[in-house]
């Protein structure tokens, strides 16, 4: 029994009850299966958990984004039932999703202005100008508030979502995987701020499948693992093991083989010769880069991004022009040619954008695995049985978490994408693998999988170039690291690696 | 050198339609839709427009006539794109065609009819000309200085995270198209009041709509852009009895403003590029 003194303690502390929360999506994946939190006051409570363990889905419906098949919502004590994210506005509850979704023609302050108006606060331009920069100063966030929003990088638009939320955010502040487009620097700096948020008195919700950010950050940690919540640990008790255990249940072997690489000079899969390229908007992005790919080796690209790693991504894949210089893959020289052409002679490609570049959103799962082999397929009718057996086969091999190959493809979580995307262009016989932050905003477990796929593609004798901002995965993968800085090369570093020396010619 | 002050009069009078039906199509583009219908809009226009100053004798009964026929044939727009969802593109065409149908039907009442010099003017202005300018800086100062400007922006940039953000994506869309076919109207009156006395014609917009969307265009979504697109090409339409005179026969002189105006928006198109700068994301892209 609680004594009446304790409950009102308990009571005065509590922002937020949800009882019970159960979501099933139209498809009929349960993403909620009966989700009961306590949110405080002045706390900052992380919600840890693998890809599709039902986080981002459980603060959709604290934000009134998603309406809950069942399940209650308790405001300070009152129940509230939100029919839009405008609804949750009004009680002081805003939120950061994982990917920012603003106005690309409006500038910063337009953007923000538009969402104060829809809270219900009217605001002249000068009066709005004047409070964003307080915030700006107060938190230590930097942005330019005439800049149009198409021309911001990701890192920055979420900064603007950020200032958004610490104008709404009254009371409950979601933050979505925040760190997803941050450089680690910037996600110390984030944390920061968090920090400063919850001492006001706000409750503070960070979403991250990060271990070591949670743990950084939270003063609770609510585990989610398959659509429920397995345990709250308090940040005087909780551990690396205690966590991961409770996010996946059982011990992960995370060991990665390494082999070493057959480097003759005819055994080159990849050479690039003084090539220049120009970037979007006509100013050069890369200045004479050199580099080569032995057979049997991951040779990674490191560097802060938009230092030319897309350019290179991009000119490589062959949608980019080269203005000088040459690319030879497999002794072939393919400058001119096309990406077909390139893929035709054993190059796969992982890029970063998972939707609209390596998937079609919108089509199924055998779909998306199809397109993979369509270059292949001599016949004059498609056997679409031929491919949804495949895919089958597929993704039971990639261990892909999905419902049915039928059902479209960005209903998969992340990490699920991912999967099929790696095992998609793996079905074709491959000397080179193209990839780009393959595992950036994926799971432990997920990007795992990923790694580990990109090893055991090394061992049977492909290679892979992997541009990467991950200097842990970098390092962890790769046979040889070359740092791109400001469209130049530098490197080669080789085994075991100086992390310093890496680390220091990024950033000059 | 009479020939100069004429065509640069002719030329500010053949932009005022252009103008008026550009930046009305332009609040629609905004909005995130496209109507090819303005052709028709301003058919009709024209003939409602003529039946209406004939009839009362009057030129402001005759424009609100015009300007209303207009708005009440995009109104079958928004039932069909807006409310069930039909394709804009095709929907814009059958506008066009059933907007010249109309015209035709209403046209003929007013044959016969000895045309009344009904529209004065101003100097080198007249009336509607004023209107236009004045009207292109009223819309500049709602789209970049007023919220609800903002918000029909956002609605155009993005129409999805419009809707999660709950801005009043059909709301606004529904007004913008109907002002807009209320503009490309009243652009169709005055064709047949400012230049025919009044009088209609069959054929009387001879592509005039279609060259009031590709300002837009040119305009790049801009009222002053619009308005500065809008003179180049009445410019361009009012220079054509010119040409034969430097031996170019009348009959490809017919056409050359046309094509003239498809190397403007070739040649813009790719200047836009290279300053950066770019339209409302979501104009010709249909997303439901």
């Amino acid at each position: 029994m609680m004594d009446k003194q304790e409950y009102a303690q308990k009571v005065q502390k509590t922002i937020m009850n949800v009882k019970n929360i159960v979501v099933i999506y139209p498809n009929g994946v349960v993403a909620n299966k009966g989700v009961s939190l306590d949110i405080h006051k002045g706390e900052i409570l992380g919600i840890l958990g693998e890809n599709g363990a039902g986080k981002t889905t459980l603060m959709k419906v604290i934000s009134g984004r998603l309406r809950p098949s069942s399940g209650e919502i308790y405001i300070e004590g009152k129940k509230v039932q939100f029919r839009s994210a405008r609804d949750a506005l009004k009680y002081g509850i805003a939120m950061v999703p994982q990917h920012p979704q603003l106005f690309g023609g409006l500038s910063v302050l337009e953007d923000l202005g538009l969402s104060l108006k829809l809270a219900g606060m009217n605001i002249s331009r000068e009066r709005l100008r004047s409070k964003i920069e307080e915030i700006e100063e107060k938190y230590g966030i930097n942005i330019d508030l005439e800049a149009k929003i198409w021309r911001l990088s990701m890192g920055e638009r979420q900064k603007v979502d950020l200032v958004r939320t610490i104008l709404l955010g009254k009371k409950i502040i979601i933050l979505d995987e925040p760190t997803t487009h941050l450089t680690p620097m910037e996600s110390e700096k984030l944390i920061n701020i968090m920090k400063k948020l919850s001492k006001e008195g706000r409750a503070v919700l960070f979403i991250t499948h990060k271990l070591k950010e949670a743990l950084m950050a939270s003063d609770r940690i609510a585990v989610m693992r398959k659509g429920k919540i397995v345990g709250i640990v308090k940040k005087e008790e909780a551990s690396e093991e205690l966590l991961i255990k409770l996010m996946f249940g059982d011990k992960i072997d995370s060991e990665i083989s390494y082999v070493k690489a057959q480097k003759r000079e005819r055994d080159k899969v990849l050479e690039v010769i003084n090539l220049w390229v120009k970037g979007p908007h006509g100013v050069w992005s890369l200045k004479g880069i050199d580099l080569h790919v032995f057979h049997n080796e991951i040779v990674g690209i490191a560097g802060i991004a938009g230092n030319g790693q897309r350019e290179l991504f991009e000119t490589l894949l062959g949608l980019r022009k080269a203005s000088k210089g040459r690319i030879i893959i497999k002794g072939v020289d393919v400058t001119k040619k096309a990406p077909l052409y390139r893929r035709l002679l054993g190059l796969a490609v992982i890029p970063e954008e998972r939707l609209g570049w390596a998937l079609v959103p919108g089509k199924s799962i055998f779909y998306n695995i199809a397109l993979g082999l369509v270059f292949d397929d001599k016949s004059f009718f498609i056997d679409w049985k031929r491919y949804k057996t495949l895919a089958r086969k597929v993704v039971k091999m990639f261990d892909v978490k999905l419902g049915s190959v039928d059902d479209p493809v960005d209903s998969l979580s992340g990490g699920n994408m991912q999967k099929v995307i790696v095992a998609r262009e793996l079905l074709r016989s491959v000397d080179l693998v193209l990839a780009m932050n393959p595992t950036a905003g994926l799971d432990f477990k997920a990007t795992l999988a990923v790694r580990r796929t990109l090893a055991s593609l090394r061992s049977r004798g492909s290679s892979v170039l992997l541009i990467s901002e991950d200097l842990d995965e970098l390092t962890e993968l790769s046979n040889r690291i070359y740092v791109m800085s400001r469209g130049v090369i530098k490197g080669p570093f080789e085994r075991p690696f100086n992390l310093k020396e890496i680390a220091k010619a990024m950033t000059t | 050198m009479v020939n100069v002050m004429s065509i640069l009069t002719n030329g500010l009078s053949n932009a005022t339609p252009l103008i008026l039906a550009a930046l009305g199509e332009m609040l629609v583009e905004r909005s995130g839709k496209v109507n090819l219908g303005v052709e028709g809009m301003m058919a009709v226009g024209a003939a409602a427009g003529s039946l209406a100053g004939v009839k009362w004798n009057s030129l402001a009964g005759s424009f609100l006539v015009g300007g209303l026929s207009g708005a009440l044939l995009s109104l079958i727009y928004v039932v069909a794109v807006i409310g069930l969802n039909a394709d804009q593109i095709v929907t814009g065409l059958i506008l066009v065609f059933m907007g010249i149908g109309l015209s035709e039907l209403i046209g003929i009442k007013t044959g016969g009819t000895p045309g009344t010099p009904l529209f004065p003017s101003l100097g080198p202005f007249d009336y509607l000309e004023v209107f236009s300018i004045v009207l292109a800086v009223f819309l500049w100062f709602l789209l970049y200085k007023t919220w609800t400007g903002v918000e029909l922006r956002a609605i155009g940039e993005d129409e999805l995270s419009a809707l999660e953000r709950g801005l009043r994506v059909k709301t606004l869309r529904v007004i913008s198209i109907i002002v807009g076919g209320f503009l490309a109207g009243v652009a169709g009156t005055y064709l047949s009041d400012s230049f025919h006395y009044g009088r209609w014609y069959s054929g009387i917009t001879g592509g005039m709509g279609w060259i009031a969307i590709g300002d837009v265009i040119l305009g790049y979504w801009h009222p002053f852009g619009i308005l500065i697109s809008g003179y180049f090409t009445g410019l361009l339409f009012a220079m054509k009895p010119l040409l034969p005179t430097i031996g170019i026969p009348a009959e490809l002189a017919d056409a050359l403003p046309y094509f003239l105006v498809l190397v403007a928006l070739i040649i813009v198109t790719f200047i836009y590029k290279r300053l950066g700068i770019s339209p409302p994301a979501s104009v010709w892209k249909t997303i439901r």
